[in-house]
């Protein structure tokens, strides 16, 4: 699972950090910070290379005795930097490319929402929550968002956090709500409340 | 008047071309140079929204592009030939924005007009400014 991921521009501003929280954040800011250095000479080392052999993913950027770092660039120059820890040995190397991929996915999705103005800093919660949301070890869970309105009860479970299971039922349902609502250790605080 | 909503115009379609120009080159590898970014402008994104590819291409290797498109889709059911020309820059409007966003999120910043000789055929130009 990796310790911290961020979303840079191609300006080499952040756009959204977040790192584990019971770690020292400042520290990984500071990885972040360093690794861009590498990402722009492996960027322009690729420039010179043959067409074929460009690609998104960069790969390992340079590992300390604790983290290993990876990156990976997009066609706009938009940088993502993941930070592992190098104790977790079973990450492999497709693995983290799967998980560049859904990273990528949900950066294009906070880029097409008409209310983000490209460049500002990504406020939104549920934007990237499937990446913010993994479970140890694991791949990235799918979060399924559905309406408070639905007239039928949400059916698959929205994974979030370690180890909880909440099934967000309508309260406007005509059928009685059978299961009981499991919240787990870290549970997503609702933006809408009360209603 | 009729500038501030060409402008608002553009405006919308340079988002719209934001955001198009990180969702289309998904799995194509990084672009080589100003070229072929307006080779998958003609060829992905003109397919993308208009369901057809730009009919020609021409550039002055100096950072002048004219795109041609001989039956745009937009202008098409209005009308062949001169009437109705002093519209036509109404349907224009989005679709230079559309190109300028899309270029702009792939790394360049370009100037878009269009004009029109006679409906259906429309061309547009990308300046590319030299740094």
């Amino acid at each position: 699972m990796a310790v911290c991921i961020a979303v840079i521009a191609k300006e080499n501003y952040p756009l959204y950090i977040r790192s584990t929280p019971t770690e020292n954040e400042l520290k990984f800011h500071y990885m972040v910070h360093t690794s861009l250095d590498v990402v722009d000479e492996k960027i322009s080392a690729m420039g010179k290379a043959l067409v074929d052999q460009r690609e998104l993913y960069l790969g390992l950027l340079y590992p300390t005795e604790d983290y290993k770092v990876y990156g990976y660039v997009t066609n706009s120059k938009v940088k993502f930097v993941m930070v592992v820890d190098s104790s977790n040995t079973a990450l492999r190397d497709n693995e983290i490319r799967s998980m560049f991929r859904k990273l990528h996915n949900s950066y294009t999705d906070v880029m097409c929402n008409p209310f983000y103005n490209p460049g500002d800093r990504i406020q939104s919660r549920w934007a990237l929550l499937p990446v913010s949301a993994s479970s140890p070890g694991g791949p990235y869970s799918r979060v399924r968002i559905q309406s408070r309105w639905a007239l039928l009860p949400v059916s698959d479970p929205v994974q979030v956090g370690p180890t909880s299971c909440v099934r967000i039922q309508s309260r406007w349902a005509l059928l009685p709500v059978s299961d009981p609502v499991q919240v787990g250790p870290t549970p997503v605080s609702d933006p809408v409340q009360g209603l | 008047g009729q500038k501030m909503s060409l402008s608002v115009l553009e405006s919308m379609g340079f988002r719209v071309g934001q955001a198009l120009g990180e969702r289309l080159p998904r799995e194509t590898l990084a672009f080589r140079e100003e070229l072929d970014v307006l080779k998958f402008l003609c060829k992905d994104l003109w397919v993308a929204v208009f369901q057809k590819q730009m009919d020609s291409l021409r550039t002055n290797h100096q950072g002048t592009y004219v795109l041609q498109d001989n039956s745009f889709p937009l202008l098409l059911p209005m009308a062949s030939g001169l009437q109705y020309l002093e519209e036509a820059p109404k349907f224009l409007a989005f679709t230079c924005g559309l190109l300028r966003g899309a270029l702009c999120t792939l790394g360049i910043e370009s100037v878009v007009t269009a004009s029109v000789a006679a409906l259906p055929v429309c061309k547009f130009q990308v300046l590319i400014p030299k740094s």
